[in-house]
């Protein structure tokens, strides 16, 4: 059933500590805008863009989340089904640079990731934009955690200043692609609640 | 007012969902809407042999009848909503019961540093940055130089929420607790509103700002039956476990209708209302049209929050069903469905500034004003034995290395159980909310 009305949609979640400006990277790259005015996140936000990913129409759902530890325990059905997992923290904060694999891992266990080795991370270091003097967590830093946690993809970034941001989201959007794209092939097999019921012809996969 | 950016409360009229234009026009009919309530009161009060005058606020009100719960659905004057909200939640009787203890916890808590106060400071400019009183204040030094200086009410929610976590260490500092405590401050004085907070805290909202969250799930779980037993049509859209199995590619409903594995594994969406009770719904709706809410919520206990979320679901609707026909057909990824709910579920209840429409719609229209704190008592109490149960089959089992098709047959498991010991028909809410849920499709039609 190929079908060029199905919409190729990328499931994106931003995870890390409260604080560490998700929301604001988040209306950065939707909206193009910053302001001071975020309100602290309580449960979930939910916004979508569109884009084209070579000549590929997509559309990227961006969920943002509560950073406070306790919020994790009604994450369950929320992570499931993602494509991508944007962690942050803030360069100015060394526990939520700390947090950043417990983030890692708590996603991998509630979104019931099949491939844990394989899925697309990306990870920003936000606040660039602050004094030299106050930043904590140095660059070199980062990468070697990232490169620790199996090479994952690090951006610094100012999304009060707007530095960087659009690049991160493109490898965001391009690896969430990837993923989306490898799992159509493995749907049918892996996962048993897909199966066609009542001899119906809507699969999930289509194809 | 109708020349200022800000509305009465200091709240900036214009944001994302909301023009400036548009809240102007609404008040132009709001305002008088409010005047005349106001004189309706005084009299009210006047004949219940209350004393009322401008210097004068009310600090008590007449008993419990018909008429005063038409009063309070009515809205409050903004004047008297502070005293108003502490006398009928035996405010007054708490404060008298720990005399000294809020100025000893001031105390206590001035140099206090820890997990709590750092997550505090985290929140406290991100509670109501667009409120002017919520901001720090630009200064102009005797050099001319200008420096920033934080409101005093920055200053006194600090203090609240720092004491109110040394008070309450099962709870400590939860996020949306800096929405409740902000809204408390700008109608009752500190004291007062710290124990307002722990009033609702320990009787509103039990257990929904715990560390596990559990009391979100609950109530989450509660909402979910509702939302089934009144507003049948969006229901299966709304849960996830429908959606998976195919209902919105063909239109036909899959599973019992005792399926209530939901309760486990809440659909998506309920990340959505998770804001309405934890933060009682500041920042979801407009705030007139939550202290509305407020109002009744604190003279006619928690079932208020379930008939306004009721209500908004009810309002949506429309829209929410335009929706599902647009995507009928259409061969999308798993998820686009529910992520556009998602979004309206999420926008809609933001652009509500017709409050007095929204508690008409709830309390007249809809029998949505007749669900009783009894029966939403009893839908809690089964979906705490429900969850309670699966968490002790999951347990069991021991989760690790749970794959998702055996965690689905463990939710499939733990419901079954449930069906056979006790049975789903002899739960007397489900009886009383499908009648309930005739009347009110009757009326509509």
């Amino acid at each position: 059933m190929s079908n060029n009305r199905k919409k190729t949609i990328l499931k994106v979640i931003i995870l890390g500590d409260s604080g560490v400006g998700k929301t604001s990277l988040m209306q950065q790259f939707i909206n193009g805008k910053f302001s001071q005015q975020y309100k602290a996140t309580i449960g979930a936000d939910f916004l979508p863009k569109d884009l084209t990913i070579d000549d590929k129409q997509v559309t990227m759902q961006i969920w943002d989340t509560a950073g406070q530890e306790r919020f994790q325990s009604l994450g369950v059905a929320f992570y499931r089904g993602s494509d991508c997992c944007v962690l942050v923290y803030d360069v100015t904060n060394t526990k939520s640079f700390e947090n950043v694999q417990s983030w890692r891992d708590e996603f991998l266990i509630q979104a019931n990731i099949k491939d844990p080795d394989n899925f697309p991370f990306v990870v920003i270091g936000n606040k660039i934009d602050v004094e030299e003097n106050k930043r904590l967590i140095s660059s070199k830093k980062a990468q070697a955690l990232c490169a620790n946690l199996g090479n994952l993809p690090y951006f610094e970034t100012s999304a009060k200043e707007a530095v960087n941001v659009e690049q991160a989201f493109d490898v965001v959007a391009r690896n969430a692609l990837q993923q989306e794209e490898s799992l159509e092939f493995s749907d049918d097999y892996t996962d048993a609640v897909n199966i066609h019921v009542d001899g119906d012809n809507y699969g999930s996969c289509g194809c | 007012m109708i020349h200022s950016d800000r509305d009465r409360y200091g709240f900036k009229k214009a944001n994302h969902f909301v023009s400036e234009q548009e809240y102007n026009n609404w008040w132009k009919d709001y305002s008088p809407y409010l005047s005349r309530r106001k004189k309706k009161w005084e009299k009210f009060m006047a004949k219940n042999g209350f004393q009322t005058s401008r210097d004068n606020p009310p600090t008590r009100f007449p008993a419990r009848s018909e008429d005063m719960k038409r009063y309070v659905r009515k809205g409050i004057p903004a004047e008297w909503r502070g005293n108003a909200w502490f006398y009928f939640t035996n405010g007054p009787a708490k404060l008298k019961d720990n005399i000294g203890v809020y100025d000893k916890l001031v105390e206590e808590t001035m140099t206090m540093i820890n997990e709590n106060t750092e997550a505090i400071e985290k929140d406290l400019h991100r509670t109501f940055p667009e409120n002017i009183h919520f901001n720090d204040v630009t200064k102009t030094a005797s050099d001319g130089t200008t420096y920033e200086e934080e409101s005093s009410l920055l200053n006194t929610l600090r203090r609240v929420l720092k004491c109110f976590s040394k008070y309450r260490p099962s709870i400590g500092y939860c996020q949306s607790l800096n929405f409740i405590a902000g809204l408390l401050l700008i109608f009752l004085d500190e004291e007062k509103a710290f124990w307002m907070l722990v009033i609702i805290t320990e009787r509103y909202l039990p257990g929904i700002h715990d560390f596990n969250l559990e009391g979100v799930n609950v109530h989450q779980g509660v909402l979910m039956l509702c939302v089934r037993q009144y507003l049948p049509e969006i229901w299966p859209y709304i849960n996830e476990q429908d959606e998976r199995k195919g209902t919105i590619l063909n239109g036909f409903r899959h599973g019992s209708k005792d399926d209530n594995s939901f309760l486990y594994d809440l659909p998506p969406l309920s990340f959505c209302t998770t804001s309405w009770f934890m933060s009682i719904f500041v920042g979801v709706l407009p705030i007139e049209t939550t202290l509305r809410a407020w109002d009744c919520l604190f003279y006619e206990d928690s079932k208020s929050i379930f008939q306004v979320s009721l209500t908004i679901f009810k309002q949506a609707e429309p829209q929410i069903l335009e929706l599902i026909n647009a995507s009928r057909g259409m061969s999308a990824d798993d998820g686009f469905l529910s992520a556009e709910l998602f979004q309206i579920i999420q926008n809609f209840p933001k652009k509500v500034l017709d409050a007095n429409t929204l508690m008409e719609d709830c309390f007249k229209y809809s029998d949505f004003g007749k669900l009783s704190q009894e029966e939403i008592m009893n839908c809690k109490k089964y979906v705490v034995e429900s969850r309670t149960r699966y968490n002790e089959l999951i347990k069991r089992r021991s989760a690790v290395g749970l794959n998702e098709n055996d965690r689905r047959e463990l939710v499939k498991g733990a419901v079954v159980i449930e069906n056979k010991k006790v049975g789903l028909k002899s739960l007397n809410w489900n009886g009383k909310l499908n009648n309930r849920m005739r009347k009110i499709q009757h009326k509509l039609r």
